[in-house]
């Protein structure tokens, strides 16, 4: 195991048990619904503090920024390892904000407020874990501790057809986490029986022999990532969990949990079966591009704003599996930035949104236009995000997917073709979307009011980063060179044939 | 008996001794809270004993072991009886369960659990089994007023008695191959080969097996079972669903500890009884509408789960169906609390139309029901994914890889009918009415199972440890 920065503080336990801290306060004063949201807000601001100070810590030769080490189950052989390198250190910057974000777009949550923080906070610290777990069942624990939130936060907040939407949700990752957890305890055992430790921690089992079964423990574990990602015979659960979910429901879906499915794919099923991986890149290729170009048509026949942007996020997470599969250092960066991005951008579109609704109660295109003159501030920040997901030069998207395509073209130069068609689905899509919504006839009724200070705020913290991201990407690049060209080398992902080295 | 067997055997005497103790002072104060207290003050005295205790003899009669593993059960089950009595505090005093009697029966329900649970004999087996089912024929029917309550003893009852008869024939037929009862040697001989009438003897197993399919409603012998729960008042509901089958299940280590030696012939029974237990089990709870009919039918499933870590034997295998039992019963008997402290004068919430929207009049034991439930369908933080983890980790390392897969469909589907209840609660529009605030007793009693289920799920370590040093 690496060893990492030995400090005193034990930063990345602080970064999980503050928001379990919050939920545990939320349900102790579940009466004072003013006290649970400013002590919510709070912990989130504390935890993305804490992030960000991770970003400034010095990395180890391996790469590691952090990593905590305690015994858990000895009689298991399990530990309780967090450990953070580039990669993660991303991802939990992005959650940490998004979190920030989600609790100030439902500020003015009206049902059950204490309740809803408390499992939006415990959400976080599942969502946490998985970032930074390296240990199988700990990582599994917090896969699963995930999910209970989510679905509570559907079905509980839901509009429509939420309990519906809910159930399905959960049974869809559920079938995905119980083939993985079957891979992880053959992974376990197999490695038990070779070396007689049977252990659970990732860099352990990183030497184990799986012989004929690599394939098929391989399968298992991408088939959990990839229910999650997800890609396209698997997807069908996000739209329709989408639609439903209240705003910060949408916005940790779109913006965190899908990730969490690439993340796995990255630090748990590549290293471990570097052999099957190679073996699966350009069947993960196809997937990609199939999922960019359906979810892209799906998403050009919606009259749902909001699962417009759900088929968007699936079409969008094609390209990212795309960087993951074309095998080049910088697609896989590029993916791995536009992870970010995309949880900024899409985030942003789906608080927009949820505000939306709650202006004209209503998301459908045919019953919405005119927002331009009524709404100019709310208008603004729409077409600021629309353009950003399209992937407009300067913005956040552009600099995740160019990284993408020119990894791509470098190494499989048809794929790379054919992905850049896919933007332009992207901008026929996105701008439909724009122009059903902000320009046009306006519908006769109420006026709509314009932005409030705390959204205008909200998504002018979002705006700020989508602009950083897009101007200077380098900042967000930088921790990533080291665990990436580690993770290619380390498990031999590196394309074999095709363009240049 | 000497004085070195009945120093043996002090745990089981003293709660056996109490309960006949509280019969004679009940016949002349009938005052039930007291009486239960006290009952419950001499269950967790046995428990402690139980854990303490250092017994002279390793064996009593050639019947029933005072090794660590009985005693660990003996503790378990005193404080489950424990439970059970503090449970039934205030249903009890609301139904006008008789004083002296119910506190006694739970009692010896409770010796009879700990004799069956030590049993390294199939005498031991008969006794243990039938003085608890004797007086679970009683406590299933205990509420007089009950027309459910009395349907559900006479099933229980004909039901056992088919049962007895298996075991009782099973046993003349082992003995008639093997020329003894005592467990060890009689697997000896009909895994050797040696026994003269081998078939017999594989016979008299069989029969043995389908006499504890009965005990633990092994599909097909389940059928009573969704119907003596629903009859059954909720605080026996909880010794009868936890208890009752965790003793069978512990003997039934004993029973097939040396699964592999009987070989070829029982191997597939258990096998096909583990598979369709959990498959028909997960179906018929699916069309639930009854939160108790669903627990039987979950029951089901989980009896299935706990063969699956029995066939798979070995130190793994052992260590995680102990670990089963008791993830099983402190979730188990936690949803029974929550049925037991909703009841108004003994009328229970148990179908799903009146838990609508409870979720919001009862928060706490609301989510804690979930809790549970959630627990029993396995999902971590809670003990019960740790216990299926164990199980199927057994499994898998005893190459049963097509029941460990039967396994993980079934608790794919399981968290179906689990979720019903959660979502009847929380996310349904329309509000059922208030039901029970609620007694203190009740209260402490959700706590324990609470924290024991959280505990499991999070730092099961100290139990893995206390496992570990009981199997040896």
């Amino acid at each position: 195991m690496a060893t990492g920065n030995v400090t005193y503080y034990p930063l990345l336990s602080l970064l999980l048990g503050l928001p379990l801290l919050g939920t545990a306060f939320c349900l102790l004063f579940r009466k004072n619904a003013a006290l649970c949201r400013w002590f919510t807000l709070g912990a989130t601001l504390v935890a993305l503090a804490v992030a960000i100070w991770c970003f400034f810590l010095p990395v180890d030769v391996n790469g590691w920024y952090l990593v905590e080490d305690y015994p858990w189950i000895p009689q298991l052989g399990a530990r309780f390892t967090l450990a953070m390198d580039g990669i993660s250190l991303l991802m939990v910057l992005l959650t940490a904000f998004l979190q920030f974000v989600a609790v100030l777009i439902s500020w003015h949550q009206k049902k059950h407020p204490a309740l809803f923080f408390a499992l939006l906070l415990l959400m976080e610290s599942g969502i946490l874990g998985v970032f930074m777990a390296t240990d199988l069942l700990l990582f599994y624990l917090f896969w699963e501790l995930m999910l209970i939130p989510m679905f509570f936060l559907i079905g509980v907040w839901g509009h429509g057809r939420r309990v519906y939407a809910a159930v399905k949700f959960f049974l869809f990752t559920l079938a995905g986490s119980l083939v993985m957890l079957l891979a992880i305890i053959g992974l376990y055992l197999l490695h038990g029986r070779q070396t007689g430790d049977y252990t659970f921690a990732l860099e352990l089992l990183k030497s184990t022999d799986c012989g004929s079964l690599e394939i098929w423990l391989f399968a298992g574990f991408m088939l959990g990532f990839l229910v999650k990602v997800p890609v396209v015979p698997l997807h069908t659960w996000l739209p329709d969990a989408h639609t439903v979910a209240p705003g910060a429901g949408s916005l940790d879906l779109a913006g965190l949990l899908l990730k969490t499915g690439v993340f796995g794919i990255l630090r748990f099923a590549f290293p471990l079966f570097p052999a099957s991986a190679a073996k699966s890149l350009p069947f993960l290729g196809v997937l990609a591009l199939t999922g960019l170009f359906y979810a892209g048509w799906c998403a050009y026949q919606q009259g749902d704003v909001k699962r417009l942007i759900a088929y968007s996020s699936v079409s969008h997470l094609g390209v990212i599996v795309l960087g993951l599969a074309s095998g080049s250092e910088i697609a896989l960066q590029g993916a791995i930035l536009l992870m970010v991005c995309h949880g900024l951008t899409t985030g942003a579109l789906f608080a927009l949104t949820s505000m939306l609704r709650r202006r004209t109660g209503t998301r459908e295109m045919a019953k919405l236009g005119g927002m331009w003159h009524e709404a100019p501030v709310f208008s603004w920040f729409f077409l600021f995000f629309a353009l950003a997901s399209l992937g407009l030069p300067g913005l956040a998207n552009f600099s995740g997917e160019i990284l993408v395509f020119v990894g791509t073209f470098k190494t499989h130069p048809w794929w790379g073709a054919l992905a850049v068609v896919g933007v332009v689905f992207a901008a026929a899509y996105t701008l439909r979307m724009v122009q059903g919504v902000l320009w046009g006839e306006r519908p006769p009724g109420r006026p709509w009011p314009d932005l409030t200070w705390r959204e205008g705020m909200t998504l002018g913290l979002l705006a700020f980063f989508t602009l950083w991201l897009g101007l200077h990407p380098a900042t967000f690049l930088e921790p990533l060179q080291q665990p990436v060209s580690m993770l290619l080398q380390g498990s031999h992902l590196l394309a074999q044939a095709g363009g240049l080295p | 008996m000497t004085g070195a067997e009945l120093q043996s055997l002090l745990p089981i005497l003293i709660l056996a001794l109490g309960a006949t103790m509280l019969l004679m002072i009940g016949a002349w104060w009938p005052a039930r809270r007291p009486l239960m207290l006290l009952g419950m003050a001499i269950a967790v005295a046995t428990a402690v004993t139980a854990w303490q205790h250092l017994p002279q003899l390793p064996e009593v009669a050639g019947m029933f072991s005072t090794g660590p593993y009985a005693r660990f059960f003996t503790s378990l089950w005193s404080l489950l009886v424990a439970l059970t009595l503090l449970l039934s505090s205030r249903y009890g005093e609301e139904r006008r369960f008789p004083p002296g009697e119910y506190t006694c029966l739970v009692m010896f329900a409770g010796a009879g659990m700990s004799l069956l649970s030590s049993a390294t004999s199939l005498v031991g087996v008969l006794l243990g089994l039938e003085s608890f089912t004797l007086v679970l024929y009683i406590l299933i029917a205990i509420d007089k007023q009950s027309l459910r309550g009395a349907e559900a003893g006479l099933k229980y009852l004909v039901m056992g008695l088919v049962a007895t008869g298996f075991l009782a024939f099973g046993m003349a037929l082992i003995y008639a191959s093997c020329g003894t009862l005592h467990i060890p040697e009689a697997l000896q001989q009909v895994g050797a080969g040696g026994a003269e009438l081998r078939p017999v003897g594989l016979l008299g197993w069989g029969m043995l097996i389908c006499a504890v399919g009965f005990k633990v409603s092994l599909v097909p012998f389940h059928l009573w079972t969704p119907d003596v729960y629903q009859g059954v008042p909720a605080p026996v509901g909880a010794l009868l669903s936890t208890g009752s089958k965790g003793a069978v299940f512990a003997v039934l280590l004993t029973l097939l500890s040396s699964l592999a030696t009987i070989g070829q012939f029982l191997i597939p029974i258990v096998w096909i009884l583990a598979a369709v237990s959990m498959l028909v089990g997960t179906l018929s709870a699916l069309r639930q509408d009854n939160l108790k009919r669903m627990l039987a039918y979950s029951s089901v499933v989980h009896m299935g789960y706990l063969l699956n870590g029995v066939l798979a034997g070995g130190p793994s295998g052992r260590s995680a169906v102990l670990f089963y039992i008791v993830a099983y019963a402190a979730a188990n008997l936690g949803a029974f609390a929550i049925i037991t402290s909703f009841a108004i004068q003994g009328e229970e919430a148990q179908n799903y139309r009146d838990l609508r929207g409870l979720g919001y009049l009862h928060p706490r034991r609301s989510s804690i029901l979930a809790f549970f439930l959630l627990s029993l369908a396995g999902i971590p933080p809670t003990g019960g994914f740790l216990a299926k983890f164990g199980v199927f980790r057994a499994a898998i390392e005893a190459d049963y890889l097509v029941l460990t897969l039967v396994g993980v469909l079934a608790s794919l589907i399981s968290l179906y009918y689990y979720l019903r209840p959660v979502i009847v609660l929380f996310m349904s529009k329309e509000r059922a009415v208030c039901l029970h605030p609620g007694h203190t007793t009740e209260f402490a009693v959700l706590a324990l199972c609470l924290t024991a289920t959280l505990v499991l799920g999070i730092y099961p370590e100290p139990l893995l440890a206390l496992i570990h040093a009981v199997l040896g």
